[in-house]
């Protein structure tokens, strides 16, 4: 190990595992509060002026460099994740931001019922809080990073006003908007992690550009490296990149002191903490729990429940697109976030699954995405009807995301592959992942619902994928939240049962999935576990 | 390394004239093979390996079902032939055949010109982005109307 960065008085007080979303949260609201905070995080900087959109062949970046699958994207802060037994590929970013990194920052909340599905609709359980107790730290975590929207959405409770006003949502969104109010059914503008107005330090308002998922050049996008990240530096924290955490140290007490990591140069160092935090995304997070062995945990650490890496939840999400006979300005404006309808969000029974989805509208973007046949992954026909087809699509179409609601299923899970490994020799996750009825039928669902909306929008062909493979983005459930230590890995504020001084915040812990974007919910979590750390200091750190 | 290749002079010629089916010529939009695609798939198989084997073994196969099917090389098959031959290989080696197109896409859609020529902006989406008429807020006044519609809970 490297002597000189171990020294016995280098304690930080806390130690943060992962610079993404909620990480980032946790480390600017620590820091402001006086604590030490060092955070590790095994990617680097990615500068906004960096990003490929401003280059010739910006296009290409999104199947290289800038591909949300790490398995296809092989940088060298990437970890390898087996995913043949999954039927969604899991996505991330690994880089100071985290996902938030190639986000298309559409940041709906949940609603107060998706914290109460056990007491509503009798499946899987409710969570150790409600939508009141969580909505101050909503409310905090959108002032620190801008949300562009509008209040008055009556799908949800009353909110507090957005810092900017909502994007615009063009001919693309005027179209599909007059499609729901033919059909009467509920749509609304996006709450989007994206500033239209000026707001906050060095950032300049979005100017509809479109490919959020390849980074913004503006800091428009409210990614963690731009919000809580150079606030977090001001107010002291210590921020290491390229530092790949192997496992967390515990003492003969079973307490953890800190974390064991390799730097670039594949040097062993340690650092020590009062308290680590582990932010390392669904799977992430419990691939270093399991990977983090001793005498009080040989199954991983906080483990002794047997719940880490159980319960991972994605979205079940299918690709529904409609073809019009107008040209919309579809690739003009942030390509995952301008409106959506939560028609079908509650339960309704009759309709012969429980919970509910959402209808995302997605944009188009580039010739090539257009070509390959965008959110739906129809490729254009090659042949003598090639030139027409894509004449057809280029600029004609409209897609909606359909995001199920995930309900927990211990098979489904995250495990330490038996011979894969990174490039420090770390054994790398393995994910099981199979849709259980009620998904396969609130898919088919909202794929119909979908197709009624398209052509009520005007669409005259409607293509589908039903299984969106390259839609992991959410990473959920392995570490869940509650009051009950045999059937959940932290309590309600993060702690783990088994390590009073240990907590995680990533989205681990969700103990539902809902059926929304799940980054405003991991951050509001966090922000309320540090607030926890903060009142309780005494007794935990 | 400068002038490694990956493809003979007659597999580059089958390969250019497979392109030409993929993507065809259509009144001023080039065929695929006839615009450099082949060298940009070339690259992508000098970078690897696997990809090499997988094109080179394509190719050989694309020839054999030329045959089999018209007779001929495929270079010397009439356009309706050599689109049924790409059929058949499409059929028997799917991951081949969609990594091909892939690449066809990607090398084809790439170039200004071609974008140029389909319609689409050709420069890049910044620093420039584009202007959107600000959203009217009347455009929800349906949906107000209606009033709540998220399920009630007891609060905390």
């Amino acid at each position: 190990m490297d002597a000189s960065r171990d020294a016995a008085t280098d304690v930080a007080d806390v130690l943060i595992i992962g610079a993404g979303a909620s990480g980032a949260a946790v480390a600017w609201r620590l820091g402001s509060k006086g604590f030490r905070v060092v955070c590790l995080e095994q990617g680097g900087w990615i500068p906004p002026q960096s990003y490929p959109i401003s280059q010739p062949d910006w296009e290409l970046h999104r199947y290289t460099d800038f591909h949300p699958d790490p398995n296809l994207r092989g940088l060298p802060e990437d970890y390898p994740v087996e995913n043949s037994e999954s039927c969604f590929a899991p996505l991330m970013f690994n880089a100071v931001g985290g996902s938030t990194i190639h986000w298309s920052a559409h940041f709906p909340r949940f609603h107060p019922s998706d914290f109460r599905v056990r007491s509503l609709d009798g499946v899987a359980d409710d969570w150790p809080l409600t939508y009141e107790e969580l909505e101050p730290f909503y409310d905090l975590n959108d002032r620190q990073i801008g949300v562009a929207g509008l209040v008055g959405d009556p799908a949800y409770p009353p909110k507090a006003a957005r810092q900017t006003p909502p994007l615009a949502i063009g001919s693309f969104g005027a179209t599909l908007a007059r499609g729901f109010d033919r059909l009467g059914w509920h749509w609304w503008v996006s709450d989007s992690a994206v500033i239209s107005a000026p707001y906050g330090e060095n950032r300049q308002p979005c100017n509809y550009c479109g490919p959020c998922d390849i980074g913004c050049t503006r800091a428009a996008r409210s990614s963690a490296d731009v919000t809580y990240w150079p606030r977090a530096i001001k107010d002291g924290v210590t921020l290491v990149t390229r530092a790949r955490v192997r496992e967390i140290s515990v003492d003969n007490e079973g307490l953890a002191t800190g974390a064991i990591y390799y730097d670039a140069a594949g040097r062993l160092h340690q650092q020590r903490a009062r308290v680590v935090v582990v932010a390392a995304n669904g799977i992430g997070t419990p691939r270093l729990l399991l990977n983090s062995r001793s005498r009080h945990f040989p199954d991983g650490l906080a483990n002794r429940g047997g719940l880490v890496g159980k319960n991972l939840m994605y979205h079940p999400f299918a690709g529904v697109g409609g073809v019009f006979p107008e040209q919309l300005d579809s690739t003009r404006g942030p390509i995952g976030s301008s409106l959506f309808s939560h028609e079908f969000y509650e339960t309704d029974e009759s309709r012969g699954y429980v919970r509910g989805f959402m209808l995302q509208a997605v944009r188009q973007s580039g010739p090539v995405h257009t070509a390959l046949g965008g959110l739906v992954g129809q490729a254009v026909p090659w042949g003598p009807d090639h030139h027409r087809v894509f004449a057809e699509r280029s600029s004609h179409m409209a897609y909606f995301g359909v995001m199920c609601e995930d309900l927990p299923d211990e098979r489904n899970e995250v495990v330490l592959d038996p011979n894969l490994v990174d490039g420090d020799g770390i054994p790398a996750p393995r994910v099981r992942y199979r849709l259980d009825a009620n998904s396969e039928r609130m898919l088919d669902a909202g794929i119909a619902r979908a197709r009624e909306a398209l052509d009520a929008a005007g669409a005259t062909e409607v293509l589908v994928n039903r299984i969106v493979r390259p839609a992991g983005w959410h990473l959920l459930g392995t570490a869940r939240m509650g009051d009950d230590p045999n059937r959940s890995v932290v309590d309600r504020w993060g702690c783990a049962h088994d390590v009073r001084n240990l907590f995680i915040v990533d989205g681990s812990v969700f103990v539902t999935s809902a059926a929304v974007n799940p980054t405003t919910t991991i951050q509001a979590l966090a922000l309320r576990t540090a607030d926890y750390i903060d009142a309780n200091r005494r007794n935990i750190v | 390394m400068p002038g490694e290749s990956v493809f003979t002079p007659s597999q580059r010629v089958l390969l250019q004239a497979v392109l030409n089916r993929i993507i065809p010529a259509e009144g001023k939009l080039p065929g695929a093979g006839t615009v450099g695609v082949d060298e940009t798939i070339e690259g992508a198989a000098l970078a690897s390996t696997l990809l090499r084997r997988t094109l080179l073994d394509g190719l050989a196969a694309i020839e054999a079902t030329a045959w089999r099917t018209g007779g001929n090389d495929f270079v010397a098959l009439p356009a309706a032939i050599q689109d049924e031959t790409l059929r058949q290989v499409e059929q028997a080696r799917p991951s081949f055949f969609s990594q091909l197109v892939v690449l066809t896409y990607r090398g084809y859609y790439l170039q200004p010109r071609i974008v140029q020529l389909v319609g689409m902006e050709t420069r890049p989406p910044q620093p420039d982005g584009f202007t959107l008429p600000t959203f009217d807020v009347h455009l929800l006044d349906k949906v107000k109307a209606r009033g709540p519609i998220y399920r009630p809970t007891e609060g905390p």
